[in-house]
C-alpha cells in the first residue's frame, strides 16, 4: 500500500476547523476580489480608449496581461514556498507551493487562450510559431507536468522535496516568457509595456499593432488596476486552495488511520 | 483595420473565455472542498463505529 501524507496532530482531530478571524479576513478578501474584478471589467470596457485599428478586441489585453501578472505572482509563490520547504521541511510550505501552481496554471491558460482569441482577428491565425507563444506553451506544459508528476509520487517527503526543486527550476520558464519579447527580435508579439511606442507599421502592413501603454494614461491606469485586481484574485484563490489541500490532507490521515487498524 | 463586427465578436469571445475558466476553476474547487468535507465526516463515523464495536 502506498504511504499517505499525514501531518502530525491531524490524525486525532475532526474536520479541520479554520481560525474564525482568518476566515473573516478571507471572506473580506473574497468580496474585495469580486469588486475589483467588476471595477477592472468596467474600466476595460468603458474607461480605456478604443484602439483605432483593432477596435474592441484590443480590450482583451487587460485580461491577457493581468492574468499573466497574476500567474507570475502565483508561480513565484511556489518558488518561495519551495525554498521555505527545503529549509524548514515543514509540510505547510508544500501545500502553499502546490496552491501556487494550482492557481497559476489556470491563469496561464487564460493568458494563452485570450492571446489566441486576440490573434485570430489581428494576425489572422489562432496560433503561429513565435518565440513568445512557443515559450508560453512550454511554460504551461512544464507546470501541467508538475501537477502530474506530483501525483505520481506517493511518499509525502519525497513528493514535497521533488515538488520544491521542480517548482524552483520551472520558474526559469516564467522568467524566459517574460523577457523573450525583449531579447528576441524575431517575435511578432507586441511589446506593450515599454517606455515608448515600440509597435509599428512596416510597408503599410500592421506588424505589431499600434498600441502601447505610453500612448494614453487611461491605458496605463486600467492596466495597473487590472494587474492589481488579478493579483488579489490570485491571492484569494491560493488561500482557498491551501484550505482545500488541508481538507485533502485530513482525508488521507483518516484513511491511513482506518487502514492501520485492519 | 479589423471590421468592428469582427472585433466585437472576438472581444466577447475573449471575455467569455476568461469567465468560463475562472468559474470552472472556482466551481471545481468548491465541489472538491464539499466532497472532502463529506468524506471526512463519513470516515469519522466509520472510525467511531469501529471504536464503539471494540469497546
Amino acid at each position: 500500500m502506498a504511504t499517505l501524507a499525514v501531518q502530525p496532530g491531524l490524525a486525532t482531530s475532526s474536520v479541520p476547523k479554520f481560525s474564525p478571524s482568518r476566515t473573516r479576513i478571507l471572506q473580506g478578501l473574497t468580496v474585495v476580489s469580486a469588486l475589483l474584478a467588476l471595477v477592472t471589467i468596467g474600466l476595460a470596457w468603458f474607461y480605456a480608449p478604443r484602439e483605432a485599428t483593432q477596435g474592441n478586441v484590443q480590450r482583451i489585453f487587460y485580461m491577457h496581461v493581468g492574468s499573466f501578472s497574476a500567474a507570475f505572482v502565483a508561480l513565484g509563490v511556489t518558488v518561495v514556498a519551495g525554498l521555505l520547504y527545503l529549509v524548514t521541511r515543514n509540510m505547510r510550505w508544500d501545500k502553499l507551493a502546490l496552491a501556487g501552481v494550482q492557481a497559476g496554471l489556470p491563469l496561464a491558460t487564460i493568458t494563452l487562450l485570450t492571446g489566441a482569441v486576440w490573434a485570430r482577428p489581428t494576425w489572422n491565425t489562432w496560433w503561429t510559431r513565435d518565440p513568445r507563444l512557443d515559450a508560453m506553451l512550454v511554460m504551461w506544459a512544464i507546470y501541467a507536468a508538475y501537477l502530474a508528476l506530483r501525483s505520481a509520487i506517493h511518499t509525502p517527503e519525497s513528493r514535497a522535496r521533488f515538488a520544491a526543486v521542480y517548482g524552483i527550476l520551472a520558474f526559469v520558464s516564467v522568467i524566459y516568457v517574460t523577457i523573450v519579447i525583449r531579447v528576441r527580435p524575431d517575435t511578432l508579439h507586441p511589446v506593450v509595456i515599454a517606455p515608448e511606442l515600440s509597435n509599428y507599421v512596416s510597408a503599410g502592413t500592421l506588424v505589431k499593432g499600434l498600441f502601447s501603454i505610453s500612448s494614453d494614461p487611461r491605458i496605463s491606469a486600467t492596466l495597473g488596476v487590472s494587474s492589481i485586481a488579478w493579483c488579489i484574485v490570485c491571492a484569494t484563490l491560493i488561500w482557498y486552495l491551501v484550505r482545500v489541500e488541508t481538507l485533502a490532507e485530513r482525508t488521507r490521515a483518516l484513511k491511513l488511520e482506518l487502514a492501520e487498524r485492519e | 483595420m479589423i471590421p468592428p463586427e469582427t472585433s466585437n465578436a472576438y472581444f466577447a469571445l475573449g471575455y467569455f473565455t476568461v469567465g468560463v475558466i475562472l468559474l470552472g476553476v472556482i466551481l471545481y474547487f468548491v465541489n472538491r472542498a464539499r466532497a472532502l468535507r463529506a468524506e471526512i465526516r463519513d470516515l469519522e463515523v466509520l472510525r467511531d463505529e469501529e471504536d464503539t464495536a471494540r469497546n
